[in-house]
């Protein structure tokens, strides 16, 4: 359990109950948390990009993180440049899937990766590190399951259907700790990213239009649309015996190549 | 169930001079065949959206399955479309091969890249090649499907290899710019249209009333992006075992209703087809099946690929919750059942008779297919 050769650290992002807005551990980072744990044990580094007196990292304390390293950036930085020098020589860097506040755009993992020239594997479900290696398994939706090998160093972005076991105690709530990390504000040796337009955030709820193709029809084109009934039933088999109608249900799945068989 | 057949009340009539109908069914029947052959083929029914010069270009990119686009990359590509102004051509990525219509869903250009299906693993190599398409169309702007499999995780690559800001997660859309969930849904943050977006399912309705030129473009393999430029090593894919599968995440479904008395024959059949098991209402109230495998308003909303709905009669309440179902095969003894509306293959015929016949085909079909393979 204990890596001596190689170094992990996982990424945790401030969470947000979403009803409530209460201050707790983004659920998806807890569990990149318990996959990093089970990968490296109490060797794990924890890593928030973000004040130190933020109030969820004391979730985090609870499931497991000994202490968390709170790199504090200054704002406007982009933080991936933030988190950078302390990440550098991390072997295996796990991260969640998406955080809860803010756009969730699930980007962090594959900026990192691109910054530090590293392969990146996303949907993580189990991890596991063998001579220099680690091999995983990614989730993929209609139940299936692909497994990757991949020399480290590399990215790993978790799936929330990681199979892990969440678990909390206060004691170590208590016991943990919030360092604090200064970064050098040294200016980025690239030029400068022109402005990015800025997120207007709406806070009126209300349902996102749907884009829809305008259609110019005449009068007598929308009111036949509206009286007619055009049913776009499939095929019905009435006729024949049972052999017949399971052999045209066989020939529709071998047609659209829905069995293997 | 009935096996009467009904009659149309609108068949062609004349006045006796007694005031009486007379209803020549002769007649009825040559005008019934003297109507479908007037009918046009419903092929050709839509114009071109634009025929000026191109100067523009829109990108849509999605894996297919199984030669298919399913209805979000449809929607993407349709957004695409609904977004070209005249002198905007639409040009559509397929990651796998396809064998759809590319006109009736909107594209002017259609490229497949049968290399890179969803079944292989090899974001690097699959990212050099978009990226050299994105770059040789020099498209404006790019749309993909945000999806859990590969469109997702291509899109996110995309975006950071291009440098700017991009749309994941994208709710809303519209000429001005994109809406995305902000905060996890609880309110929409808005940018002006960006380079690249990955649009959530739903954001776009993909019918279209206009057809794309639908051109194809070979793509020559560039020399410099090499297959094997990734750095992992793909172990394979495996399917979970239908009974493990969670009903949303299933691919394939044989569903039982109140019209299926023996419900080991269809676990029998669920279990020769790879099938997870579900049920109506009805049926779950009964106690044939558990309260977790009722699919509907009031139960799960699945998206399988395939949906067997045996001895169901299609409430609108069942029919809600497969509306994301791509194939939907009914079997029936009642021909008038609303599902046969839903279905895309409807067998009339008793569920046992059907199920039990289905079973020994399939599994005859699966033993001469081993015998040769083992030839
Ligand atoms: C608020 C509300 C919520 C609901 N939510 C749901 C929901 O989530 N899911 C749901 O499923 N329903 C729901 N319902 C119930 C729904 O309206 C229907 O009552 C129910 O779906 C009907 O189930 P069924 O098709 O199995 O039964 P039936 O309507 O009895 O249909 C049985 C079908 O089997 C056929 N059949 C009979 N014998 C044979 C045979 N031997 N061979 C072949 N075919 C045969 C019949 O022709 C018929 O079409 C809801 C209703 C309400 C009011
Ligand atoms: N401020 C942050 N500090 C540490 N990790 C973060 C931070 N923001 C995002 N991450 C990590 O990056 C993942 C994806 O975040 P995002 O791309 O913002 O959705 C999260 O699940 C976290 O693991």
């Amino acid at each position: 359990m204990n890596p001596t050769s190689w170094s992990a650290a996982v990424l945790v992002s401030a969470g947000r109950h979403p009803v409530t807005g209460i201050a707790r551990a983004c659920r998806g980072d807890a569990i990149a948390l318990a996959l990093g744990r089970q990968l490296a044990g109490d060797a794990l580094r924890v890593v928030h990009a973000g004040p130190a007196s933020e109030p969820s990292l004391q979730d985090y304390l609870a499931h497991g993180a000994g202490s968390i390293e709170a790199i504090d950036h200054p704002p406007g930085q982009e933080l991936v440049h933030a988190l950078l020098p302390a990440l550098r020589d991390v072997d295996v860097l796990v991260t969640g899937s998406r955080t809860e506040t803010g756009a969730g755009s699930g980007l962090v993992p594959y900026a990192l990766a691109q910054a530090l020239g590293r392969p990146m594997i996303a949907n993580v479900l189990e991890a596991k590190v063998e001579s220099g290696r680690i091999t995983v398994r990614q989730y993929l939706p209609k139940g299936k399951r692909r497994r990757i090998s991949v020399a480290m160093p590399v990215v790993l972005a978790v799936h929330p259907l990681a199979n892990v076991e969440l678990t909390y105690a206060y004691a170590r709530r208590q016991s943990g700790r919030i360092v604090k990390v200064e970064v050098e504000t040294a200016a980025p040796a690239t030029e400068p990213l022109p402005p990015e337009p800025a997120w207007r955030i709406e806070d009126v709820p209300r349902r996102p239009l749907q884009l829809k193709a305008r259609e110019k029809l005449s009068g007598h084109a929308r009111m036949q649309a509206a009286i007619s009934q055009v049913s776009k039933s499939g095929r019905v088999v009435n006729d024949g015996d049972s052999v017949g109608k399971a052999q045209v249900i066989l020939a529709y799945l071998r047609d659209h190549r829905l069995i293997d068989c | 169930m009935s096996n009467v057949k009904r009659c149309n009340s609108r068949r062609p009539e004349s006045q006796m001079p007694n005031g009486r109908r007379r209803i020549d069914l002769r007649a009825a029947a040559l005008a019934a065949a003297q109507f479908a052959a007037v009918q046009p083929p419903p092929e050709n029914l839509k114009p071109l959206r634009q025929r000026d010069e191109i100067r523009v270009w829109h990108m849509a990119i999605a894996h297919s399955d199984r030669g298919r686009l399913d209805d979000h990359a449809r929607q993407t590509i349709a957004a695409a479309a609904i977004l070209a102004g005249p002198d905007t051509g639409v040009v559509a990525i397929v990651l796998g091969d396809f064998t759809g219509n590319p006109a009736e869903l909107g594209c002017d250009h259609i490229c497949e890249l049968p290399d890179f299906d969803a079944a292989r693993f090899q974001p690097d190599a699959e990212t050099a090649a978009v990226m050299g398409l994105i770059t040789r169309y020099q498209a404006k702007h790019v749309f993909l499907p945000d999806k859990p499999g590969g469109d997702g995780d291509l899109g996110r690559r995309l975006i950071v290899s291009v440098g700017q800001l991009g749309g994941t997660n994208t709710i809303e859309i519209d000429a001005h710019g994109i809406g995305v969930a902000w905060s996890g849904g609880a309110a929409i943050a808005r940018i002006p249209l960006p380079r690249i977006m990955l649009l959530a399912p739903g954001t776009v309705d993909a019918r279209l009333p206009f057809a794309g030129r639908a051109e194809r473009t070979e793509v020559v393999r560039d020399a410099a992006v090499a297959p094997n430029i990734d750095a992992y090593r793909d172990l394979g894919v495996a399917q979970l075992d239908a009974a493990q599968v969670a009903l949303e995440e299933a691919d394939f479904i044989v569903s039982g209703g109140n019209g299926v008395l023996k419900i080991e024959t269809l676990k029998r059949l669920a279990g020769v087809l790879g099938a997870a098991v579900g049920a109506s209402r009805v049926a779950v109230d009964d106690g044939r099946f558990q309260r977790d495998q009722q699919i509907g308003a009031s139960g799960k909303t699945v998206s399988a690929s395939t949906y067997v709905a045996v001895g169901i009669s299609g409430a609108i309440q069942h029919v809600q919750g497969i509306k994301d179902c791509r194939h939907v095969i009914a079997i029936n003894g009642d021909p008038s059942a609303p599902i046969i509306k839903r279905a895309d293959l409807s067998i009339i015929g008793d569920a046992e008779d059907v199920m039990q016949a289905l079973i020994s085909e399939v599994a005859a079909a699966r033993r001469s297919r081993n015998a040769q393979e083992a030839a």
